[in-house]
């Protein structure tokens, strides 16, 4: 019995302290650590204590943080980085979206701050200095040569250089190209230059309208852009008269003039600069048309590399994988870069055919050429077609 | 300068048509980004 004495309160001493170390809980996640509260912090709030919290609290001192795997560690619960990552690289297995296309599924795209930035800064600002220095040169041009004269002066007879259909498919991608280059200037430069002119509202009407035309504009390009292939192509075709013609600089300095056919070498240049960068304005443009359903970039980075061009230039291989915003973000830059190219040789265009050279806008206007222009330019085919109707006054108009 | 008035009229027709065209067929931007079938829409 007196052992029993003894051993009762031994047993509930030591079921006590069994107890005492069943609580023991380092290493668990809900051992308190400085910057945490404790129930202690709680009761006493509880009494109307003041009881410092949250920002207040000591930080932990280095090492003294709960394992990144706390519930409930210093940035409260924990954060699923891999699931985040998946986003960020657009490679969610099982993502689904209400909305349709392939970009959908693509909420974070960080090539998009690139892309903006390189808008924003490089294109605007190297393509208005082209424009610039284009419209420059033209002047400097001007001042130095002046007019081109019809040397020996008007024969006051003239022959038709282009018929109706002619200028017809001229003037429809002509005007057509006007428009969706001061559209395409409007869209890439409106929150630079003209939102802070205008302010947003007044912007916003005139971008959605230019919007509109540039979009719907393009088909006019387009179709005027295979008139012009179509009835062009045979004439334009280079032959030896060209090299001759730039050896003496189209005979632009000095005097007397290269012989030519229809088109000099001059004009075929302008001729294929617009076919050739006209259908990749077209091809580009039709893909930001209809976004997302014409790859252009990622096959052809891939035919690159395959033909080993970049690893020749150094670049190595690049990388052929593209997200579809990507894709758009290449076609917009290809589309603005290769415009404002255009842009430049259509300015010089504009000029010689205009204020640079005398009797030039009546093949544009109204069809017909002096002869004498006619010799002057394209000798070897105003004598074709002075030959072609027997003697140089028949079938000919007085000029007017 | 009747080619260039009439390169004007044909530039305007297709404008306007292909806009007409292209958005009764389908291809407006708000029918090519949007899409009820995996929405429930109402109750």
């Amino acid at each position: 019995m007196t052992l029993l004495r003894v051993l009762l309160p031994l047993i509930f001493l030591v079921s006590f302290a069994g107890l005492s170390a069943a609580q023991d809980t380092s290493g668990d996640a809900s051992v308190l650590t400085p910057g945490q509260q404790s129930l202690e912090d709680i009761m006493a709030r509880q009494r109307g204590e003041d009881v410092p919290f949250g920002a207040e609290l000591p930080l932990p001192l280095e090492g003294d943080a709960p394992p990144a795997e706390s519930h409930l560690g210093p940035l409260g619960a924990s954060s699923d980085a891999d699931l985040w990552r998946e986003i960020r690289a657009d490679a969610l297995p099982d993502a689904r979206a209400s909305n349709r296309g392939p970009a959908a599924k693509v909420l974070m795209q960080d090539g998009g701050m690139w892309w903006l930035n390189f808008r924003h800064g490089p294109l605007l600002t190297y393509g208005s200095l082209l424009l610039g220095v284009t419209v420059v040169l033209m002047a400097i041009f001007y001042l130095i040569r002046g007019r081109i004269r019809i040397e020996h002066g008007r024969a006051g007879i003239t022959i038709e250089r282009f018929k109706f259909i002619e200028r017809f498919g001229h003037w429809l991608i002509a005007s057509s190209f006007i428009l969706l280059a001061i559209t395409g200037l409007v869209s890439l430069a409106g929150r630079k230059l003209l939102i802070p002119l205008f302010g947003h509202e007044a912007f916003s009407t005139f971008a959605i309208a230019g919007k509109w035309v540039h979009n719907n504009v393009s088909w006019a390009f387009m179709l005027g852009l295979v008139m012009v292939f179509v009835m062009w192509i045979v004439h334009n075709l280079p032959d030896r008269t060209d090299i001759n013609w730039i050896l003496k600089g189209g005979g632009i300095f000095g005097k007397g003039h290269p012989p030519a056919k229809k088109f000099n070498a001059g004009q075929k240049l302008i001729f294929w600069a617009v076919i050739i960068l006209g259908t990749s304005i077209s091809v580009s443009g039709i893909s930001l048309l209809f976004p997302f359903e014409l790859t252009m970039f990622e096959p052809t980075l891939a035919l690159l590399n395959d033909m080993g061009v970049p690893q020749l230039l150094g670049l190595g291989t690049i990388d052929a994988t593209l997200t579809p915003q990507e894709e758009m973000q290449y076609a917009q830059l290809w589309h603005a870069v290769i415009s404002f190219v255009l842009m430049a040789v259509i300015i010089a265009h504009i000029y010689i055919g205009t204020l640079g050279m005398e009797g030039a806008f009546e093949a544009m206007g109204s069809g017909d050429v002096d002869l004498e222009w006619a010799r002057e330019h394209h000798s070897i085919w105003a004598d074709e077609v002075v030959a072609k109707q027997g003697k140089p006054a028949s079938g000919t108009q007085p000029a007017e | 300068m009747k080619a260039f008035i009439t390169a004007i009229v044909a530039l305007v027709v297709l404008a306007a048509g292909m806009n007409f065209a292209l958005d009764n067929a389908g291809f407006s931007a708000a029918e090519q980004t949007s899409s009820d079938r995996n929405v429930r829409l109402g109750d």
